[in-house]
């Protein structure tokens, strides 16, 4: 793979007008939540009454906007990047980059400035959000809307990876901060990657396959396993943090890493039929 | 656009927030950060109306049951008020009936399951400490717990109405007289006391309790 060419592109996605529009879309949102969060702490004052402040933020089932970003997460990972090899088609800019790195390496380092571009477009607003909570709320507020009492939520919960959450809170809200930029890096490389075909000639064809396969794992998920009693591929029980719902993460984690190897198994035969065509 | 002004304005904007939230966060106030926080609040006192019942339900399904497990402990910290119970650090010293692996463990022992704030009284609200006081710094107590909540180091309240909690020491007793109307002390007025009775006869009802099972589980 070509180093300089994976740089350039990941330039290229980040200089887009629509990455910019995913990261203030997202920074909007999260603003906002953060001022209601922040009227909520002034009504109640005493810090042992308050709720979590980790448990407010814009992916949590108890934030007030959570099911608008959840509904929109799809479209908004694939936006910076759907229409890219649709785009290098339509201009025969492929042709140029093809001529000078290969078709490998073209596939490849295309996949993987989509893959880490994504990974910061979104990393950067929860960050954001997660520097602006510890600084702003206090940390040794316990509340959590499914429990009466600190000790009774600790007795319920059902989140992923509770008991890091339980031991650490700031850890558990880093570290799912970049399990939900992960999972939006996953959803554009396999977006883009379905793309590559010639099929894809218009631009708005190009959000679609993240959504067809999003919506058909889901209808497997409530369909097939268990009658949709525990939650495994659904990704609006799985990207809501502090959601109580029965879930197994780890299917989750292995339609994702699935997801990213066919993608690069995609463009590894399709670059490879073009060779030989060639 | 490029990205350094998109992250520039993010940051920016951020920033701004931070600060409001900052110059608000000096106005919360916080029970964990003032002396002696309890004495704010009011306490249940035990009447002569339930009394009985309690002690004849400990006498069968507590004292015995298997369910619970039975520890010395030794309290280490005052409470920590925390959102809607109160925790203290406690090291088990003995295991006289399950918990075997806590023996020597650092454990949150919940000393109040209830916590309102928003209770009409002359106090801040109301404490559920469950009839008994809490823990004493440096004191030995036996306790019931229902074993740990899973994965963490809180112990499983036992859900009953009486926190049954025994010094392994002599402490005073002051009864508070209550009424029909309210049945609670502020807690100020029985901070010392072991347990919250509204007469000497409970508390000496509770002492012949609290002799038999120290002598069943002697340190």
């Amino acid at each position: 793979m070509n180093f300089r060419l994976f740089c350039a592109q990941v330039r290229y996605i980040l200089r887009k007008k629509s990455s910019a529009a995913v990261i203030f879309i997202l920074m909007s949102v999260i603003i906002v939540n953060y001022f209601g969060n922040l009227a909520e702490c002034k009504k109640i004052v005493e810090v042992t009454d308050m709720f979590n402040p980790f448990s407010r933020v814009m992916m949590s089932s108890y934030s007030k906007y959570s099911s608008f970003v959840i509904a929109f997460f799809p479209i908004l990972a694939v936006l910076p990047t759907a229409t890219l090899f649709v785009d290098d088609r339509n201009t025969r800019i492929n042709m140029y980059i093809l001529g000078r790195s290969g078709e490998k390496g073209y596939y490849i380092s295309k996949l993987l400035s989509i893959f880490t571009a994504t990974f910061v477009i979104f990393i950067i607003p929860f960050f954001l959000e997660f520097v602006m909570t510890v600084i702003a709320f206090p940390l040794e507020s316990g509340g959590m809307l499914h429990g009466p009492s600190y000790t009774d939520s600790m007795r319920t919960s059902n989140y992923i990876l509770d008991s890091l959450f339980w031991k650490n809170n700031i850890i558990y809200a880093l570290v799912m901060d970049i399990v939900l930029a992960l999972a939006a890096a996953c959803l554009a490389i396999f977006n883009s990657a379905i793309t590559i075909f010639p099929i894809f000639r218009y631009k708005i064809f190009s959000f679609l396959p993240v959504y067809v396969f999003l919506y058909i794992v889901r209808v497997i998920d409530e369909r097939l396993v268990d009658a949709g009693s525990v939650s495994r591929f659904d990704y609006v029980v799985m990207l809501n943090l502090f959601d109580c719902r029965a879930k197994d993460f780890r299917y989750f984690v292995g339609m994702l890493v699935i997801m990213v190897l066919i993608s690069f198994a995609v463009v590894g035969l399709y670059s490879k039929r073009k060779e030989v065509v060639l | 656009m490029k990205f350094r002004y998109t992250l520039l304005i993010s940051v920016i904007a951020v920033a701004v927030c931070c600060i409001i939230g900052l110059l608000q966060k000096k106005d919360y106030t916080n029970y964990n950060d003032i002396d002696k926080p309890f004495e704010r609040f009011e306490v249940g006192v035990m009447t002569n109306l339930l009394i009985d019942g309690q002690i004849g339900f400990f006498e069968e399904n507590v004292e015995d049951g298997e369910e619970f497990v039975v520890l010395a402990v030794e309290c280490i910290e005052e409470p920590v008020i925390r959102y809607n119970c109160a925790t203290q650090k406690v090291k088990v010293i003995k295991s006289f009936r399950g918990g075997d692996d806590l023996v020597g463990k650092t454990v949150e022992y919940e000393c109040s399951k209830g916590i309102d704030n928003y209770s009409v009284c002359e106090t801040d609200g109301e404490m559920a400490l469950g009839f008994f006081n809490k823990m004493i710094p440096g004191k030995k107590y036996l306790v019931y717990i229902n074993g740990m909540i899973k994965d963490t180091p809180y112990c499983e309240d036992t859900g009953l109405a009486m926190r049954w909690c025994f010094c392994y020491d002599e402490l005073p007793i002051i009864p508070y007289n209550v009424n029909a109307m309210n049945a609670d002390a502020p807690y100020t007025a029985v901070k010392d006391s072991e347990f919250f009775v509204q007469n000497e006869e409970i508390g000496e009802k509770l002492l012949q309790v609290k002799k038999r099972v120290l002598n069943k589980y002697p340190l």
